[in-house]
């Protein structure tokens, strides 16, 4: 028996030291032997878990100090841009929480369940889908929204000879069909939202439309399982409804096509750490009079480089992104659109949006500042002035709208 | 630096038993053991590494001084009096100035007359200055012999296993072991079981806890109503159990691991059929601190009543001082206190209860305990007392469903069950099966310095083969358990999760 142990504090020990060591020993190995790294270390997933600690890997090490910390600091991401596997443990972690809370819900029969402890999101089992947790003030929501819309208004009387539209979408975290839309103390719904719009978007040339669905099963026809955009489906949808009420070419009986590439695992789904999935469908129009224009790089319509030319992981990750590659300007060359411009604000709803829009235009400039990340680069009005666009639109979700005037104090300066 | 980080786990640790372990020569491990001990300090304090420094240099200087004196003498009195000065002016100023100075301005009515200096309190101070205390009165006492050396005396006090977050381990535990401690296998094993339980204690149970009672905590009673208060301490109870429970075990764990026996310094607390007892199962090396330091040289309980009670008001508003600078800790601590007093006024009477009745008691005392020790601010503590018999509703201004404590159900057994000594009741009953004999009723002996028993089956006879094979099949599935708490534990460090470090207030 004694030999047994003896074998068991071995086996342990060894374990023990190799678990704890592997980072280390995984560093020295691929120091001395590169191409081990892309067997060992690369972790395919690994780019959706990078945060500062990728960022502090390449500062110079003579910019490193023990006293404020930076030293420590840099250490400490290293160390953790080595650890093998990392995007199985973290998920193996989540999954661990989520199985206890599963069980949880077992007793109580919500309707959705948050997908570990201290996430923003939740898993709706009856949808195999995603949503998000409404975490605003909704007072907020309405008084951001009614300064924004005040401004659009107050723009429209100085250009009545051009058409403005808001296009407000259902995002999760106003959707009223979100399950936790009951459960939750404070929630204004995107109906309400769009209420508020309506109240003071009185100008007869400002048209406002916005989606809004009760069931369920809806919204996920129209809206990623997994990620807090609007899919093909829904894009073509919101186009539609734009054709039909400003009098353009509707695409009624437009069909979808797949790319080519890995199932879409979207935003709530590696916020979530849930493996969701969305099929990587796109609306399959005649793309080839299509121009995109950024800076100096152009790309036609029909191709979509940023996503083609990306590797297999980031196809799964950022479908939405890298399909509907953002673009300032976008044209058309079909003679028969000649002279007709537009311009479109938005946040990442009008990627999709912008490349059908644009069918109905000779030029499309494309403004991301309604993007919660992003401040416009330039003032609205100079831009207006600049491209003599006739139609405008804003499309986005409830929160971008009520926090854009904050954001971006000087976009309607001299309206 | 915390145990439950990566850089520590998979970092730090490996590294220093790389090094620790490849360093035969005893005196090169010390110096090993220090220098690791203060990178290790150093990595979150890189300025008050120096303090601590200074505090192992001038406690030094102070042991060698009273060391040279005759035992007890005037100066040896006089030298020991100035060191315990020292030590309590360094933790008082950088911990209790603010409070100090907090409370004089609201004693003053309104205006702030003195003004605080806003100083970060630099981890781990209360635990390695109260080590340092023991090792100086221990020597004025001649328990032990001043260490002539001070990078000894440094590896000591700044021993990174239990510096920041205890046991408060006593100079005279590990005295011997400086020079000639035992490092084999089965201590290495030993300790690394145990080191991980600790871990899975800290990151799967303390920090899923702290995961519900913290983001609660904030919130005022009114919002949250009962649900949310309830279970806002409720969760608080484990999350301080399995952390401070947790975090000793890793400590100890790693003490064995590189040759150290530290003392055990939780034994399931919440097992306790009294608070007395509960103090003798919670936190053991700080209560024995101010039994040893605090309580008996002022005299204990051989003095006539009013001084008795003094000398427990005295230790018990210690007790609840050193775990925060505020008046809810001080609150705590007294609070326990006057329990303990009534306990031992009335203790016939309390004997004739039902344990299992004196035991729901404990916990009621605990739980309403954890609530003073748990509130932000003392001003709260009405109002959370008021939203537990329901005065704001059952979840206040919120729903259930977004106070989450629904979510943490499951984990409620595995909780209830983590806190309670089922494994030392399987453990003696297992080695006594194997043993082919039966479990005594005669209770042990008390041990005098208690230590964490062995992570795995050691039955001291085996009665047949079939029983032996039995125990080392249930000792090796304990061991892929060890292996999967490790392998799930440092899943949940390196996904970056919610991991709290409750003693930097400490």
């Amino acid at each position: 028996m004694k030999s047994i142990e003896s074998i068991r504090a071995n086996v342990m020990a060894v374990l023990f030291c190799l678990f704890v060591g592997s980072p280390l020993i995984l560093s020295l190995l691929t120091a001395l032997i590169p191409y081990l790294n892309e067997i060992l270390i690369w972790d395919e997933n690994a780019e959706q878990f990078r945060n500062e600690a990728e960022v502090e890997d390449e500062k110079e090490l003579a910019e490193l100090r023990w006293e404020d910390e930076t030293l420590q600091t840099y250490v400490d991401a290293y160390i953790e841009n080595r650890v093998p596997f990392k995007s199985d443990a973290v998920a193996l972690a989540a999954n661990a929480e989520r199985q206890f809370i599963r069980l949880s819900n077992g007793l109580c029969r919500w309707g959705a369940y948050p997908t570990f402890y201290g996430s923003e999101y939740v898993y709706v089992p009856s949808m195999e889908a995603l949503a998000a947790i409404p975490d605003y003030e909704s007072d907020a929501i309405r008084v951001g929204i009614e300064r924004f819309a005040m401004t659009v208004n107050e723009l429209a009387a100085h250009y009545p000879d051009k058409r403005f539209m808001i296009y407000l979408t259902d995002y999760s975290y106003t959707a009223r069909s979100n399950p936790t839309a009951t459960l939750v103390s404070d929630f204004i719904d995107t109906e309400e939202c769009a209420y508020v719009f309506s109240l003071y978007c009185t100008a007869p040339n400002v048209t406002l439309l916005y989606d809004s669905f009760d069931n369920i099963h809806n919204f996920y026809t129209y809206y990623y399982t997994s990620d807090h955009h609007w899919n093909d489906r829904g894009t073509l949808r919101a186009y539609n409804r734009i054709a039909s009420t400003w009098g353009f070419e509707t695409l009624e009986n437009a069909t979808y096509k797949r790319a080519d590439g890995p199932d879409f695992v979207g935003s709530f789904a590696r916020s979530g750490l849930v493996y969701v999935s969305d099929p990587p469908d796109y609306v399959d129009l005649d793309q080839s009079a299509i121009r995109l224009e950024f800076g100096d790089y152009r790309e036609s319509g029909a191709d979509h480089d940023a996503y083609e030319l990306a590797p297999w992981p980031a196809k799964r990750w950022e479908f939405y992104g890298l399909f509907y590659e953002y673009c300032p300007s976008l044209y058309n060359d079909d003679p028969r659109m000649f002279g007709r411009k537009g311009l479109l604000i938005s946040d990442s709803y009008g990627y999709s949006l912008g490349r059908i829009l644009v069918h109905n235009y000779e030029y499309l400039g494309h403004s991301r500042a309604l993007r919660a990340a992003d401040i416009g680069s330039t003032g609205f009005l100079p831009w207006l002035e600049d491209t003599e666009a006739s139609d405008i639109y804003f499309v986005g979700h409830a929160r971008n709208f009520s926090t854009f005037l904050e954001r971006n104090p000087w976009f309607f300066a001299g309206v | 630096m915390v145990f439950s980080s990566t850089v520590f786990l998979l970092g730090f640790l490996p590294l220093f038993l790389l090094v620790y372990f490849v360093a035969a020569w005893r005196p090169a491990q010390n110096l090993i053991l220090l220098g690791f001990s203060l990178l290790f300090y150093a990595w979150g304090e890189p300025v008050y590494v120096w303090l601590m420094v200074g505090s192992i240099l001038g406690n030094w200087l102070f042991s060698l001084g009273i060391g040279v004196l005759k035992p007890r003498s005037k100066g040896a009195k006089l030298l020991l009096a100035l060191a315990l000065i020292a030590n309590l002016l360094v933790i008082g100023f950088y911990k209790y100035q603010g409070f100090l100075i907090e409370t004089l301005n609201g004693l003053g009515g309104g205006e702030a007359f003195l003004e605080e200096l806003t100083l970060e309190l630099p981890i781990g101070i209360s635990f390695y200055t109260l080590q340092a205390i023991t090792y100086i009165v221990d020597v004025y006492r001649t328990k032990v012999r001043p260490q002539k050396n001070p990078l000894y005396l440094g590896m000591y006090i700044a021993m990174f296993p239990q510096l920041v977050a205890g046991p408060i381990v006593r100079y005279a535990d590990i005295e011997k072991a400086i020079t000639s401690r035992q490092i084999t296998l089965q201590g290495f094993v030993q300790g690394l079981r145990l080191f991980c339980i600790g871990l899975g204690k800290k990151v799967l149970l303390a920090n899923t806890a702290a995961g519900l009672a913290e983001p609660l905590l904030e919130r005022e009673a009114a919002e949250i109503g009962f649900v949310g208060c309830s279970s806002a301490v409720l969760a608080y109870s484990f999350q301080i159990y399995f952390d401070f429970s947790g975090y000793s075990d890793m400590a100890i764990g790693l003490g064995k691991m590189i040759g150290f026996d530290y003392p055990r310094n939780f034994n399931y607390p919440y097992s306790s059929a009294s608070a007395s007892e509960f103090w003798r199962r919670w936190h053991i090396s700080l209560g024995s601190f101010f039994r040893d330091y605090v309580y008996i040289p002022l005299g204990g309980n051989r003095v006539p009543l009013p001084r008795y009670l003094l000398n427990i008001f005295i230790v018990w508003f210690l007790t609840g001082l050193w775990h925060g600078a505020a008046w809810n800790f001080v609150l705590w601590g007294l609070y326990w206190g006057l329990f303990i007093t009534l306990e031992k006024a009335f203790a016939p009477a309390l004997n004739r209860i039902p344990r299992a009745v004196r035991h729901l008691y404990t916990l009621v005392l605990a739980y309403f305990g954890w609530l003073l020790f748990a509130v932000k601010d003392i001003a709260d503590v009405g109002p959370w007392l008021a939203a537990m018999v329901g005065t704001f509703g059952l979840t206040g201004d919120s729903t259930l469903w977004e106070l989450q404590a629904w979510s943490y159900l499951s984990l409620l057994p595995v909780a209830i069950i983590g806190s309670l000594p089922w494994a030392p009741w399987l453990r003696l009953r297992l080695e006594a099966w194997a043993a082919g004999g039966r479990v005594g009723h005669k209770k042990a002996a008390p041990e005098k310095n208690p230590r964490v028993p062995l992570a795995t089956l050691r039955p001291s006879t085996i009665c047949n083969p079939t029983r032996g094979i039995v125990i080392e099949i249930i000792n090796g599935l304990v061991d892929v358990t060890y292996l999967a708490i490790l392998v799930l534990s440092a899943a949940s460090i390196v996904s970056g999760s919610y991991n709290p470090f409750i003693y930097f207030q400490f």
